[in-house]
């Protein structure tokens, strides 16, 4: 932990485990059908303060925000596997565009657009085929 | 005892003693610098750092001056926004004023941030 962070009362951001297995305490997380043993998370947008993860489980895929100024994460949204994939194939338009020197806009699907993306988590592959891959990887 | 010295490792977290040694040397680098402004003061009637040392008070911003310096050496140290060297120390003893609100301003910096919504 940063000293800055403590001086500011801040706590620790959730790591890559604790990330997935928040996703159980969205409303639309499903125990029956859900498995967050397989999930995997890709980390999209990170400050300071803020880490924005993308968490893909066999059944749905969830966006969630981890603010160290807040006691926990918060989860966004998160959208059922049949409006991500279609006969095999990742169907749900993903686009990416610039927005400044450091960070970038991506909009998945139509309902959740405008999310900040850092470009520095991104230099070897794009975030379109990277978010496409972390869908294929966990719902195919 | 032992208590303190923990909650102390874990603010400074690690290299402890490095930022500890750079924030006492920078200290006594304020304090010097001080000093010696406080002695052209006396001899020119002028301030270099805008100090005014009339009386009981010079004691009292010698003090503050150097511990100002201890502290922002300390701190800029262990959230490396300095790199600990005599060069940085030098630099903190004169002009700890200036760097302190750079501190500040790392710790809070204005970056682009995500705005939360509530899952539908």
């Amino acid at each position: 932990m940063k000293i800055s962070s403590v001086i500011l009362g801040r706590r620790d951001f959730y790591s890559n485990e604790e990330i997935i297995d928040f996703t159980k305490k969205s409303k639309n997380y499903n125990p029956e059908e859900e498995n967050t043993h397989n999930a995997e998370a890709l980390m999209i947008f990170q400050t300071s303060n803020q880490q924005t993860w993308l968490v893909s489980t066999n059944e749905r895929l969830y966006c969630i925000l981890d603010d160290i100024r807040n006691d926990e994460p918060n989860i966004n949204w998160s959208v059922a596997k049949e409006r991500l994939t279609a006969e095999g194939q990742v169907t749900i338009e993903i686009n990416a565009r610039d927005k400044s020197g450091k960070t970038g806009l991506v909009d998945i699907g139509p309902e959740h657009k405008n999310w900040l993306f850092s470009k520095g988590l991104f230099k070897e592959k794009n975030i379109d085929n990277s978010i496409r891959q972390l869908i294929k990887n966990k719902m195919l | 005892m032992e208590f303190f010295e923990k909650v102390f490792r874990f603010l400074m977290g690690e290299g402890v003693e490095k930022h500890m040694i750079f924030g006492t040397s920078s200290a006594i680098v304020g304090l010097l610098i001080v000093i010696l402004d406080c002695a052209y003061f006396l001899v020119k009637k002028k301030s270099l750092l805008f100090l005014s040392y009339r009386g009981f008070r010079a004691i009292f911003v010698i003090v503050i001056w150097g511990f100002g310096a201890g502290l922002v050496g300390l701190i800029g140290g262990a959230i490396n926004i300095l790199q600990e060297n005599l060069q940085a120390c030098i630099v903190v003893g004169i002009g700890w004023p200036a760097i302190f609100p750079r501190i500040i301003e790392s710790a809070s910096s204005r970056e682009e941030t995500q705005v939360a919504t509530k899952e539908e």
